[in-house]
């Protein structure tokens, strides 16, 4: 008894004394994101990282699933209990910005030396608002063509010589639909939404258009690049080699080729029986290359200074050019700065455990960014319900992006 | 009502008495039957078909009867978040909720339907019109009095806010008006209380009622997905429902393993539903005999 009460005594001694010594508390960050899988052991694993190297600051990883999180932070906010920092989808950053509960980050970039001009200049952009900086990417992707070797190789083709141009493309994948088995050549996403929306980008793009004008104050998709683009998918569409079927025959081996993300390379990988390639995107006649890109950023929630300093120098050990080399090698995700690109040790694992992803890290330079407005959904919305007209035969090129250009328009007015 | 429709039944056997022979009664009722019962088990065999599929065959064509049987997909799936922990909260949520409708939600309709006080009517109007209330204007006024209390994160949050529903009261209150006065008038000349009455007449009486908000208010509990979403954020307090969107993330869905983990998250409904079937047939043959 007497011995027990003397170790009772022993530790209690021992932890007081122990806790006077460190009596300086570790700031604790909270960090939301919606990474699940294997992205989110990786992601855990590098805030155990973390953890270990900074004993002043402690980040807890919580996640929430892609579809809640923004409502979750939208009401967080509002009751004034967001985390300190989230790794937000890049759609959501100007909603969150146009909140007003975001922390501006141009000080601290300053105040630290970070070299923006490494970061990929379309992927910064998408956090300017107002003229400041709210937030940092820390994740990306984006679209290429894929091609289902095995119907490609029935067809005659050769998937080592995929198409490079607009006309090839169209040729190669009228000689491989085949409507009696319900093959498709090129499957485009032809359904109202921003499925829709971000592939006609990328087409109208390589044309060398616009989505809206530089200021992000009115659409510039009603030009010459809008129209060849639009004609192009209707051509592809009439000739047979596309179909107004929805989206999904080619997971299910029933499309020769279509424009999809870097991130279904381990999908297919995983989920389907048949053999698949990559190559960039065919290019118009004149045009130039360009894609459409997705991803997370890590913004930062205000607060009092010291979890606001805190979130930021976790958001900078998150996105340096070594912690970011390894999340991509673990992630397949694209890189964020050109460093990160460059590096021998991402070349060697992208050449040696996944070559398909080589036409994504050559096009990550012609990535392009959607127009970070607050009323982005609403537009991408009317925008791609108008072209869907077109494509139905329903209303001409020129009326539907007419239509969308006057919706478009009064959304951002 | 029961036994007009046991005098329809019995002319109808007499009427087709040589038809019988061949089919069973009312074949062509069964046959209806038989035809919405295959729409509404189609989805469960789908889902049940598509979480014994290996993986890589997520994409190819649906078809309804197991034909693989890849069970490492569960044991996945339960090992992909804490499930144990999920299906305990769950349990202990849709359980403090359903008792919480039925205490509070029967006591209340008792007030409403036997009770005379100045503002009744007025009071159950106003009950009433919380119904037209669409829960999600009602969200962010709810999170700030659960923040405010402390509530985040704890089963208090989870449960008190949803332990009264006017549906629940409005459901009661219908019955127990079909419930003859002349019963709680005996009892109260016997010297009971007003709560003896509630207890030994109204309730015993209510079962058909009761077990009718006891599945709807554990179904919506079990299946609630925005308000665990919204009061939670610690990985131990959450529920199964939130676990499920682990599958379904922002680059592609893991459909074998989101099947599996619907089919555990869906077992203890369908057990619900099974238990408070038979309550219900039991107690509306009851009330049949008594009448």
């Amino acid at each position: 008894m007497n011995a027990r009460l003397f170790c009772v005594l022993t530790v209690l001694v021992l932890v007081l004394g122990v806790g006077t010594v460190f009596a300086q508390e570790p700031v604790t960050l909270t960090f939301w994101n919606y990474w699940d899988g294997n992205n989110g052991e990786v992601i855990q694993s590098l805030v155990d990282q973390f953890n270990a190297e900074h004993a002043d600051i402690q980040v807890e990883n919580v996640f929430f699933g892609w579809g809640e999180l923004l409502p979750r932070l939208q009401t967080a906010a509002a009751g004034g209990d967001a985390p300190a920092l989230a790794a937000a989808d890049m759609a959501w950053v100007p909603l969150l910005a146009n909140s007003g509960k975001l922390a501006a980050l141009d000080s601290y970039v300053e105040a630290a030396g970070i070299d923006l001009s490494d970061f990929y200049p379309a992927l910064l952009a998408v956090n300017q608002y107002n003229d400041q900086l709210f937030g940092l990417p820390v994740s990306t992707n984006n679209l290429e063509l894929f091609i289902n070797n095995d119907l490609f190789t029935a067809a005659g083709l050769d998937p080592a010589q995929p198409p490079t141009t607009w006309d090839e493309l169209a040729s190669m994948a009228q000689t491989c639909a085949d409507p009696d088995n319900g093959v498709i050549g090129m499957e485009l996403y032809t359904q109202p939404g921003e499925g829709l929306t971000w592939q006609f980008q990328v087409y109208l793009w390589q044309a060398g258009g616009e989505f809206l004008s530089a200021d992000n104050t009115a659409a510039a998709f009603n030009s010459e690049a809008g129209l060849s683009a639009l004609n192009y998918w209707r051509s592809l569409i009439d000739s047979g080699a596309s179909s107004l079927s929805p989206w999904g025959a080619f997971d299910q081996g029933k499309a020769c080729m279509r424009m999809d993300g870097s991130w279904m390379v381990s999908i297919y990988g995983s989920q389907t029986e048949f053999a698949f390639s990559t190559a960039q995107m065919p290019i118009p006649d004149g045009g130039q290359p360009a894609t459409n890109m997705g991803g997370e950023h890590l913004v930062i929630f205000a607060g009092d200074e010291a979890q606001q300093q805190a979130a930021f120098t976790f958001a900078q050990w998150l996105t340096d050019t070594e912690t970011q080399v390894t999340w991509d090698e673990q992630t397949g995700f694209m890189p964020i700065r050109q460093s990160v690109a460059d590096s021998a040790d991402f070349q060697t694992w992208l050449n040696e455990t996944e070559p398909r992803l080589i036409p994504f890290v050559e096009s990550q330079q012609y990535a392009i960014n959607r127009p970070p407005v607050a009323v982005y959904a609403e537009l991408s919305d009317v925008f791609s319900a108008s072209l869907e007209r077109a494509l139905y035969g329903q209303i001409s090129s020129e009326d539907a992006l007419t239509n969308a250009e006057v919706a478009v328009n009064a959304l951002l007015r | 009502m029961n036994s007009s429709t046991m005098t329809w039944d019995s002319h109808e056997a007499e009427t087709r008495f040589s038809l019988s022979r061949w089919l069973p009664r009312r074949w062509y009722l069964h046959l209806v039957l038989i035809a919405g019962a295959l729409v509404m088990i189609a989805p469960l065999l789908w889902m049940l078909t598509l979480s014994l599929k290996p993986a890589r065959l997520t994409y190819s064509p649906p078809y309804l009867i197991p034909t693989t049987f890849e069970w490492s997909n569960y044991v996945q799936a339960w090992e992909a978040a804490p499930f144990a922990r999920y299906y305990l909260n769950t349990a202990i949520m849709a359980g403090g909720v359903t008792l919480g409708q039925l205490l509070l939600g029967s006591l209340a309709a008792y007030a409403f339907a036997r009770l005379t006080f100045p503002g009744r009517n007025l009071l159950f109007l106003a009950v009433l019109g919380t119904m037209m209330l669409p829960f999600q204007v009602l969200l962010i006024p709810s999170y700030l009095i659960v923040k405010d209390l402390g509530w985040l994160n704890s089963f208090s949050g989870l449960i008190i806010p949803r332990m009264v529903s006017a549906f629940g009261i409005f459901l009661l209150r219908q019955h127990y008006l079909s419930i003859p006065k002349e019963l709680d008038e005996a009892a109260l000349i016997d010297g009971a209380s007003r709560f003896g009455v509630w207890w030994r007449i109204i309730l015993p009486l209510s079962r058909p009622a009761l077990a009718t908000l006891a599945i709807f208010a554990f179904l919506f509990a079990w299946n609630d997905f925005l308000w665990p979403l919204i009061v939670t954020d610690k990985p131990d307090m959450r529920t199964i429902q939130l676990g499920l969107v682990m599958f379904q993330g922002r680059y592609g869905t893991n459909w074998t393993l989101l099947m599996a983990g619907t089919v555990t998250a869906t077992v203890p409904t369908i057990i619900a539903f099974l238990l408070g079937q038979r309550q219900f047939i039991e107690s509306i043959a009851l009330s049949g005999v008594k009448e």
